[in-house]
């Protein structure tokens, strides 16, 4: 009676239709199916329920996980960490997220005014998967689908890689993606002055170092913002009596702080106590400054040259990068220990080898027409092995550029330009376009849309125009838009803390406990 | 006519766990598994047909579970599909679902392996969720004690393994 009755019922007929060894195979119970469990499940069939499950499931379960916690299972045995740890799963995850709807900001440029192209979804890619050919034939193949994760050592390695970056950008949409999710304080440092200079030093000091336009250079205790101390009690320093003019850019590190004036002397600071050190007077306002290394003091000038200063005899101001034919430098970036990046207001962007002749480039690009950078920033991409930088230009008048500096072969890379050659309508399409109309449209309105400023932390690239909200965006190409935060002309991001300064002399403060 | 008025006031399904037992549920209960509906649409079968459905990977204990699921939750618009992103909240699990899923690791799986099969999807959600949650927050160590794993690393592989993961410690 059974096998009739088997036979006669049509879902029973269906069902043996269906396809199930899959789930026969993955069903807990079932101990016939032994050998037929992927990855090393003979040894552990008698231990976790958890790693028993079939892979589609373990991927779901991810699916609810950060990178931390992945990582952190991936790490508890053979099949986790073959699954958990190859190139395609992160890759894959990457991919998923870059592609994803609901990340804040979807489908909008700068302030909203882009429209989605018609039916097609924005695709986005990392720019350090362009530095190199094979990267971008690798990730071609995880978009077809791939090959399995298999244990082989390349894989897992290329695996962790790719997991440092999916981290970096996971991190990024959580920390800029939205503001009001981090603590936050607002600084009164001066009165309707404009800060121009910001920079946080490393955590250790627990400093930011400030300039404004009304000569006061300062060092603001981030323990005082935190604290929630008077505006008053958060300087750990502050000076109004050195400068003559606006100071226009500030660098540090550990234990020195440089400022560049309109005064044209470049000063140095030093921290451990706090006071003048330097200054030296380099003929012409000082717009922007960096260090190379922990003695070499780099300024940009408006005289159309960079100098190249040892603070070990810093008035020996001989050596001068004169590769911007006309017009002021308006960022200096130091590339690897004796590589140069200059951009100036004669639309050139420049890399000079310090070893060899300081009036000739060895690399030199035109951004074209009145376009060039306002100011730069470099990020290390997450998961790179020391190979690459990616260096983070605002365009006057907003847009942003993207360079890969290969530190192996000393060569910058025009990402952008790079992405615009591989898949035209995805990159250079809507933007250009866009900001031309945008930028007459603020013309005829007389808004100020000069870019001020741009951070890259891990991830994430922060762009700050005149009265505009200031812009996070995901480290991609193009550039994702995260959200947009409060309106600032400086930004620094350091650790974790994000610092801004605004056009009429407030700090602000951003953090997490 | 008066067959399909019969048919509407009493429109239940029954169901055949693995080890035999026959449960009787609303048809629309039962239809937010998208495997038994699709069984059911596929084969337009009819509802006074007595046969059960047989749910071979299912056993009575977890198609009581599952079925107690579908019932608290026969009035919830229908699961959209989210993308990566949003998935990853794992905080927004209601109240009587955290207490349904108040259960020994065994059956939690046992519920994640039939939800799959069954395709219900916002049960295995749920499910998911709550293995997240055991997972969150832990060092490997901590995991491996929570699910039972053997590690089966040698130990040079382990400390590749816990040198790869050190940016985990840092914040």
């Amino acid at each position: 009676a059974a096998a009739t009755a088997d036979s006669c019922c049509p879902i029973r007929l269906l069902i043996s239709k269906f396809n199930m060894t899959a789930l026969v195979r993955s069903t807990p119970s079932d101990n016939s199916n032994k050998e037929n469990l992927p990855g090393n499940a003979i040894d552990t069939l008698d231990n976790s329920q958890l790693i028993r499950l079939p892979v589609e499931l373990i991927e779901r379960l991810c699916g609810h996980l950060d990178c931390r916690s992945v990582a952190q299972l991936s790490a508890t045995c053979q099949r986790m960490r073959q699954l958990l740890g190859s190139r395609v799963f992160w890759q894959m995850r990457v991919r998923r997220l870059l592609h994803s709807r609901q990340l804040p900001g979807a489908g909008e440029i700068c302030d909203g005014a882009v429209q989605e192209e018609a039916g097609a979804p924005r695709r986005f890619r990392l720019p350090d998967e362009l530095s190199s050919t094979s990267s971008i034939n690798s990730a071609e193949d995880a978009a077809d689908g791939g090959s399995g994760g298999g244990g082989d050592v390349d894989d897992l390695d290329d695996g962790h890689r790719w997991r440092r970056r999916c981290t970096a950008l996971e991190t990024a949409i959580d920390r800029f993606g939205d503001p009001s999710r981090s603590r936050h304080r607002r600084m009164q440092y001066g009165i309707g002055v404009c800060i121009d200079a910001l920079q946080l030093l490393p955590s250790s000091c627990g400093l930011a170092a400030v300039g404004s336009r009304d000569q006061t250079f300062g060092l603001v205790s981030l323990r005082g913002i935190r604290s929630g101390a008077a505006d008053a009690d958060c300087f750990s320093y502050r000076d109004r009596q050195h400068h003559r003019g606006w100071i226009w850019s500030v660098a540090a590190h550990e234990d020195s702080v440089l400022t560049g004036c309109w005064d044209r002397v470049l000063r140095r600071f030093a921290l451990h106590p706090a006071q003048l050190a330097d200054a030296v007077m380099l003929g012409s306002p000082v717009l922007c400054t960096a260090w190379l290394g922990k003695n070499v003091a780099l300024a940009g000038c408006f005289d159309r040259s960079a100098y190249v200063l040892d603070c070990r005899d810093i008035r020996d101001t001989r050596r001068r990068v004169t590769v911007h034919s006309s017009r002021p430098v308006l960022c200096v970036l130091p590339l690897s220990d004796h590589y140069l990046l200059t951009a100036g207001e004669d639309t050139n962007v420049c890399v000079t080898d310090l070893r060899a002749s300081l009036s000739q480039p060895v690399q030199q690009f035109s951004l074209g027409r009145s376009r060039y950078l306002r100011c730069l920033s470099s990020q290390q991409p997450a998961g790179d092995a020391g190979d690459t930088r990616q260096i983070w230009g605002a365009v006057q008048h907003g847009g942003i550029r993207c360079f890969n500096w290969c530190r192996r072969h000393c060569r910058l890379i025009d990402a952008s330009s790079f992405a615009a050659d591989l898949d035209a309508a995805e990159f250079v399409g809507s933007d250009s376009v866009q900001q031309e109309q945008q930028q007459q449209q603020h013309q005829k309105l007389g808004v100020g849309n000069n870019v001020t400023c741009i951070d890259s932390p891990d991830g994430a690239v922060l762009v700050c125009r005149e009265r505009h909200p200031m812009q996070a965006y995901l480290a991609t190409l193009p550039p994702r838009p995260l959200a947009g935060w409060p309106n600032a002309v400086s930004v620094s991001c350091r650790d974790g803390v994000v610092a801004t300064g605004s056009l009429d002399g407030d700090l602000q403060f951003w953090w997490r406990d | 006519s008066q067959l399909s008025n019969q048919r509407a006031a009493m429109p239940n399904i029954k169901l055949q766990s693995s080890d035999n037992e026959i449960f009787e549920v609303e048809l629309e209960i039962a239809k937010q598994s998208n495997t038994i509906k699709t069984m059911l649409e596929d084969l337009s079968v009819s509802d006074d047909s007595d046969d059960p459905v047989p749910l071979p990977n299912v056993n009575a204990a977890i198609l009581k579970k599952v079925i107690a699921w579908c019932t608290h939750h026969k009035d919830d618009p229908p699961p959209v599909e989210e993308d990566e992103y949003k998935e990853r909240r794992t905080d927004d699990i209601p109240t009587w679902d955290l207490e349904f899923m108040k259960v020994d690791q065994g059956t939690l799986f046992e519920i994640i392996l039939a939800s799959n099969y069954l395709d219900i999807k916002g049960l295995l959600d749920v499910a998911c969720k709550t293995v997240a949650n055991m997972i969150k927050g832990k060092s490997p160590e901590e995991i491996r004690k929570t699910f039972n794993i053997k590690c089966d690393f040698t130990a040079e592989e382990l400390e590749q393994v816990r040198k790869e993961n050190e940016w985990c410690e840092e914040k």
